[in-house]
């Protein structure tokens, strides 16, 4: 489902503007990502989208199709998880399945089958008649997404999806929402923390007190706010008492250069390292390394991140 | 899809939830425990020989009580069969020279006094004449003078009209003076035993329809809304109303699981032995202040669920519809000609009137036709009052839930409601013409009576403040005009109703303090809902509100008992001070809610 925000705002109370003049093109079947500070208007756009808040102003075309006057059609093609999802406590996995799918008016046989596949899409299966009190944060989470696929919508709306996961639900998330862009669903996610989205999302935009800062594809995004940010990652060969790296680092601590990550990489550790300076205090590392009998393989400047690029166009300070 | 398919299609998902994972079955056995156990208290309050089913079985006029039977029937009631024997062995025993004080003794001398009034009283007709002469050879078989009884022992005052000293006297007569003695028993028949256990099941009916089902149903809104659970079902392809109704079919399932087979019962025992039409029109009243009373109680799970827990509220709400069932239960179930118009107002009375006359009519009704019609107009404005009162409850409810609308409702709708209102609460307390007084019991009453609904009124009918102060502008003076309109028809009402009213109702400084008193309540209505409030604002408030409804009293005193200028301040009887401090918060009160709603218009 192709989405476009023309600039759509909504006020709550006639005075203050909670999004305006927001304009967007959500391509059909791309994740898009939507960032912005606590406050920013996502929470608020996305309900938009979800039809359960009307737009103050502007319009909202769904495949071209303006917003119709009774929207409960429409929602059957709509998967939203707002924030602070909460579940019911005492209904099993199915239960809950079930009773989303009879309000969105699924069929009796169709509803028995999506909810088998969908407890097994998201590995829930084994937890199907378990109450939902009793599951993990990432298991909770993952019966709310499922909730919102259950009815196989073609946009799917996630506010703060991650929220309060740990590494490996996050992961399981990603690979969730990337299932579903396969199979054609268009993603809108919500986040204040950028790693969340920076290479999950074809797509992002920035907004601010409302405001649209910028929209497009993250590469273009990325390439066209460039930061000028010094970080290079380097691969050491190094021997079993890895007396190479202990020496890399202490060079690296006198020239004041922050070790933002270490790891290996074809069996050689690496070091991705910030320099607080220009490319001639990174020659100047090099020599020093040299100097110091560490033996250096590679070194090669990192682009930037997603949240460079958002630390740079914000005036506020995220994640 | 039809309407019907759509709301049905609605409820599914919430009546399934209801009944998930065994609890239809578990239900369905609550359902019958709950039939078996009428059944049984209805034989146990029909043929129980406590004094409980008695008291009970007296209440409704079904039974004598137990001393009225031992008087007008001379006789004595026991308990057991060996008191029986030792009341009997006294009795034969007993010789009337003998000082000793018992049972005996204690009804020989209430016969001989009835009989010897009996015998010189001049009695009205000539059958009762026979009975005379009976009671003057009883006298004389025993010995006993014809003279007039010592006034110091004249305890049991004679007259040939009083039906029941006549009955007396005839069974005096009858028994030659010698008491029967008896084992209580519950004089009720088999029939009177299905009435009872009718009258049993249309009571659970009602509790379960008046109190369960809204209790259940505003505890539910309150969770879904104080863990936010509400909100993902606002996404689905459920419209904002069916959303309502779907929520109240859920709860209102488990109740109709508990309550049809206490209807049907009803049913079947008015078929048998007693009125079919009132026990239907009091299931349909019962209905009607079902859904009012759930809308009611959705209305105030949504709007203090995300302050209060579910339990909390669930205990307010357990008070408030249990205080109103109990309170409509003894208007309904002991009318009197001054509360029948109660009916019109409290749909529990009105339930509990028609269910009384399908099984067990009260007598004030026979003998009063006008009475009977009386209560039967009140039932039906009720009835249609309470619906559509029900039926603003859920546009309020359907736009506070969908956040489509600035306010919950509608200049008219709420004009509506007030004028239904209105009607309702004049019908409950009508003018009494003839009555001393009248003009102050019928419009200060009506008008605190009122004073709760159109505060209601102007809260929905006020903006919410969403982001704090810099919002919306406030049409203040608009809400202020909606809200005196509303007191005005009440004003205009009364005085075309009244044929007397007091002079002082039209005294100037009445009018100014009535003002007061409504442009503060409005103030504070409009202010609770247009701004927010922090600690110290909740703080005054509080203070204004309690200030303003002590006012009322003071200003209904004053305009019956007082009327002069010099009583207007009743703290400065107390001391000039504390006059002084009620005269500065009278202007301080109303000027602070002004200055703090003009920083939003």
């Amino acid at each position: 489902m192709e989405i476009d925000l023309q600039g759509l705002g909504k006020t709550y109370d006639g005075a203050a503007w909670a999004v305006r003049d927001l304009t967007l093109k959500i391509p059909s079947g791309s994740i898009f990502g939507l960032i912005g500070p606590n406050g920013a208007g996502k929470s608020t756009t996305l309900r938009m989208l979800a039809t359960v808040v009307n737009p103050s102003a502007g319009t909202l075309l769904f495949d071209g199709q303006p917003l119709p006057a009774d929207p409960s059609d429409l929602r059957r093609q709509i998967g939203f998880l707002g924030d602070g999802n909460p579940l019911y406590k005492q209904m099993s996995p199915s239960e809950y399945l079930r009773f989303f799918g009879q309000c969105y008016r699924m069929s009796p046989s169709d509803l028995e089958r999506a909810i088998e596949d969908t407890l097994q899409t998201f590995d829930l299966t084994s937890k199907r008649d378990s109450p939902s009190g009793q599951l993990s944060k990432g298991m909770r989470q993952r019966l709310l997404i499922a909730r919102c696929l259950l009815h196989k919508p073609r946009l799917l709306l996630l506010d703060e999806p991650a929220d309060g996961l740990d590494p490996r639900s996050r992961s399981d998330l990603r690979t969730a929402l990337l299932k579903a862009r396969d199979s054609g669903v268009t993603i809108l996610v919500s986040s204040h923390i950028l790693r969340e989205l920076d290479d999950l999302c074809d797509s992002m935009a920035i907004i601010q007190r409302g405001r649209l800062v910028v929209s497009g594809p993250v590469d273009e995004i990325i390439e066209r706010y460039d930061v000028s940010r010094f970080v290079y990652r380097l691969r050491i060969l190094d021997d079993a008492s890895k007396s190479g790296l202990e020496r890399a680092q202490a060079v690296l601590r006198e020239h004041r250069a922050l070790v933002e990550e270490t790891g290996v990489e074809d069996g050689q550790p690496t070091l991705t390292i910030q320099v607080q300076g220009d490319e001639a205090l990174m020659a100047d590392i090099l020599a020093a390394l040299v100097a110091a009998g560490v033996r250096v393989v590679t070194s090669s400047r990192l682009r930037s991140r997603l949240e460079d690029v958002y630390n740079r166009l914000s005036d506020d300070q995220v994640n | 899809m039809s309407k019907l398919a759509q709301l049905r299609s609605a409820a599914l998902p919430f009546v399934t939830r209801s009944y998930r994972g065994g609890r239809l079955r578990r239900y369905l056995l609550l359902s019958l425990l709950l039939s078996v156990l009428t059944l049984i208290l209805g034989a146990w309050i029909s043929f129980g020989s406590g004094q409980f089913e008695a008291a009970v079985r007296q209440g409704f006029d079904l039974e004598e009580s137990r001393w009225q039977r031992e008087q007008f029937e001379h006789i004595i009631i026991v308990d057991s069969a060996l008191e029986q024997k030792m009341v009997l062995a006294e009795i034969d025993a007993f010789d009337p020279r003998d000082e000793e004080w018992n049972q005996a003794r204690s009804k020989y001398d209430e016969a001989v006094n009835i009989l010897r009034q009996a015998a010189i009283q001049e009695p009205p007709r000539g059958q009762l004449r026979t009975l005379q002469a009976e009671a003057q050879m009883t006298l004389a078989r025993h010995g006993i003078a014809h003279e007039v009884p010592d006034p110091d022992t004249y305890y049991t005052y004679f007259s040939w009209h009083e039906t029941n000293q006549v009955r007396q006297l005839r069974a005096i007569v009858a028994q030659d003076l010698v008491p029967a003695v008896e084992v209580y028993r519950s004089p009720l028949t088999l029939v009177d035993g299905v009435r009872v256990t009718g009258a049993i099941a249309s009571g659970i009916f009602a509790l379960l329809l008046l109190v369960a089902a809204p209790l259940l149903v505003g505890t539910q809104m309150a969770q879904e809304v104080h863990e936010n659970t509400l909100m993902p079902l606002t996404g689905t392809s459920l419209r904002t109303r069916e959303l309502i109704l779907g929520l109240g079919a859920g709860a209102l399932s488990i109740v109709g699981l508990l309550a049809i087979p206490q209807a049907l019962l009803l049913l079947v025992t008015v078929a048998f032995v007693g009125h079919l039409l009132p026990a239907l029109a009091g299931i349909l009243v019962a209905l009607v202040g079902c859904l009012f009373l759930s809308f009611l109680a959705q209305l105030i799970g949504f709007a203090l669920g995300s302050h209060r827990t579910p339990g909390v509220l669930g205990i307010g709400l357990l008070s408030f519809f249990g205080t109103l069932a109990m309170v409509g239960a003894a208007f309904g179930l002991m009318p009197t000609k001054h509360t029948i118009g109660i009916y019109a107002l409290l749909p529990e009375a009105a339930t509990a009137h028609l269910f009384r006359s399908s099984l067990l009519p009260h007598e004030i009704f026979f003998s009063n036709w006008r009475l009977a019609h009386e209560a039967d107009f009140a039932v039906a404005v009720g009835t249609v009052g309470i619906g559509l009162l029900g039926l603003l409850g859920l546009r309020a409810l359907e736009r506070k839930i969908s956040r489509k609308a600035v306010s919950a409702l509608t200049r008219g709708e709420a004009l509506l409601g007030a004028i239904v209102t209105m009607v309702l609460v004049v019908l409950a307390n009508p003018a009494r013409h003839n009555e001393y007084n009248q003009s102050g019991a019928f419009f200060l009453l009506n008008l605190a009576l009122l004073t709760v609904p159109f505060v209601v009124f102007l809260m929905m009918r006020t903006p919410k403040a969403d982001l704090g102060e810099k919002s919306t502008p406030l049409p203040i003076g608009s809400l202020l005009g909606e809200f005196f309109v509303w007191a005005g028809i009440l004003g205009a009402l009364s005085l075309a109703v009244l044929k007397h009213p007091l002079e002082t109702s039209l005294h100037p400084v009445f009018i100014a303090y009535l003002a007061w008193y409504l442009g503060v309540l409005a103030l504070l209505a409009i202010r609770v809902v247009a701004m927010p409030m922090n600690l110290a604002s909740r703080a005054w408030i509080a203070f204004s509100a309690i200030f303003a409804m002590s006012a009322f009293p003071q200003m209904a005193a004053w305009v019956q008992h007082y009327r002069d200028a010099d009583d207007l301040l009743m703290m400065s009887h107390m001391s000039p001070f504390l006059g002084f401090v009620q005269a500065a918060l009278l202007v301080a009160i109303p000027v602070t809610l002004w200055r703090s709603l003009r920083r939003r218009s």
